[in-house]
């Protein structure tokens, strides 16, 4: 049976919500920030509206390259929590289509409506519906995307933004696709588009006459999957949040801005981000075995390695302990670090198993006991009083 | 121009078709009419359940929080 997936796409999701709630913002140049300093350079641009986004900015933009372009627009710091409660207010408006509904980002979702179409005169009809009740309900508008499967509904949603509409039939896919640039294919970046430009392949059209055996050797798997994506075939299920995904790492980074060389701070920030990548572990009820850590050199370079620990775990101190190790080798091996500063840096913990799955008590625990008990206080203080509640006294510098 | 406060403030609230509506504040010893509600949020914080507010009053834009955890209301940031 032929599938129809319906991709939600919110146009300019932050901006949006703070120009709806805030009249003042409408019609201007707004960016939401993701920093707690708005007066200093250091952060990304987590949302920019559509009028910034005339000067060339976009989400991802560094907050001192955007303040450069555009000194007078307004900057305000995100506000996740009206963010979130917006996304839940959108899953409950999608979960009237179908129960099928795959939460894909903060401001993306996944419907598959193969099941219900039945109730709707077309699938076109169900979009358009969907995007009326989303403008009704929440006052924001979103792009909709209706495809044959997860891949292309995507690529609709980008097809005429914002408040766009655009279904894809099968019949239609190949005259749609061939013109469109090899980046339009989700998970194709910059990198990926440049090596394919490197073989001469520029658009998708390009991509489908390309033998999938030199595909295939060039990226390897990818290589294959790319060719499939090409000819808009792709099999990905809708995955709603009650049937569970295999998660596959816990990461958290921080971009620095115009960048460090100080080792103690970014020690500190590090100690910050194996907290944060930790403690979403405990509250899914992961352990991990792999530490793995990337840092930016100036706007030039990235490094990342990775090493494994001797026992699963999944507190901060002993993904932090490997963590650090694997910083400061990396540090010393860049000569140039004085020259180029770190701007980002990232953890992430991977090779992961589910806490109940039975992990035999190591020499590790025995170690590491009294850190077990302490993180074990911490998170019930955190649970009952909120993220914000406790935090470590050389952590409160990076926090403020 | 946004200003960040985070100080607690009292507030006048009427309960009207079984929501909360904030109706003037007093910050800083002076009072403030709340002239229109412009957004709405719910969040926790812990256990607590919170709610956020977007509201004019004087040709500015205030973000003020119930925590009703605490039961204390707080003027969170001035907007304009």
């Amino acid at each position: 049976m032929a599938r129809t997936i319906i991709h939600v796409d919110m146009d300019a999701y932050f901006a949006s919500i703070e120009q709806r709630d805030m009249p003042i913002y409408r019609n201007k140049p707004l960016l939401v920030c993701h920093t707690d300093d708005l007066s200093s350079y250091r952060g990304v641009v987590a949302a920019a509206s559509y009028e910034a986004r005339e000067y060339g900015i976009k989400a991802g933009t560094s907050v001192l390259e955007a303040k450069l372009k555009l000194p007078g627009a307004i900057y305000i710091a995100g506000n996740y929590e009206k963010y979130l409660y917006n996304t839940r207010r959108l899953v409950e408006i999608c979960e009237k289509y179908t129960d099928l509904v795959e939460v894909y980002s903060i401001d993306e979702a996944f419907l598959d409506i193969t099941p219900t179409i039945g109730l709707f005169s077309s699938a076109k009809d169900a979009a358009i519906s969907l995007q009326k009740e989303v403008e009704g309900k929440l006052r924001l508008t979103c792009s909709v995307g209706v495809g044959p499967n997860k891949l292309v509904a995507k690529m609709a949603s980008e097809f005429k933004k914002p408040s766009g509409l655009a279904v894809v039939e099968p019949k239609d896919l190949p005259g749609i696709l061939a013109p469109l640039p090899v980046d339009s294919i989700p998970g194709v970046g910059r990198r990926m588009a440049k090596h394919l430009d490197a073989i001469g392949i520029k658009t998708i059209g390009h991509l489908v006459s390309a033998p999938v055996e030199i595909l295939k050797r060039k990226f390897g798997v990818i290589g294959e999957i790319l060719s499939r994506a090409a000819i808009g075939v792709g099999d990905s299920p809708v995955v709603p949040a009650y049937k569970g995904m295999d998660v596959k790492s816990f990461g958290q980074s921080l971009s620095l801005g115009k960048g460090s060389t100080d080792i103690g701070y970014l020690r500190d920030v590090l100690l910050g981000l194996c907290d944060g990548a930790t403690r979403r572990m405990r509250k899914s009820g992961y352990l991990g075995k792999t530490v793995v850590i990337y840092i930016y050199l100036g706007r030039l370079f990235g490094l990342s390695r990775q090493t494994s620990i001797g026992a699963y775990t999944d507190l901060p101190k002993q993904i932090f302990d490997t963590a650090r190790g694997i910083l400061i080798s990396l540090l010393e091996e860049r000569a140039s670090l004085d020259i180029y500063p770190v701007t980002k840096v990232g953890v992430s913990v991977t090779n992961l198993v589910k806490k109940e799955s039975g992990q035999q008590m190591s020499v590790f625990d025995l170690l590491y006991e009294k850190e077990a008990v302490l993180t074990s206080i911490v998170d019930r203080l955190k649970n009952k009083h909120g993220e914000k509640a406790i935090t470590r006294c050389s952590l409160l510098e990076i926090r403020n | 121009m946004v200003l960040n406060i985070h100080e607690p403030i009292e507030v006048s609230a009427v309960f009207t078709n079984s929501r909360l509506k904030p109706v003037s504040f007093v910050w800083n010893r002076r009072h403030y009419k709340i002239e229109g509600i412009t957004g709405v949020y719910k969040y926790l914080i812990g256990v607590s359940r919170c709610f956020g507010y977007t509201v004019k009053s004087g040709g500015r834009l205030y973000e003020i929080s119930l925590n009703t955890g605490e039961m204390m209301w707080r003027l969170e940031k001035i907007h304009g």
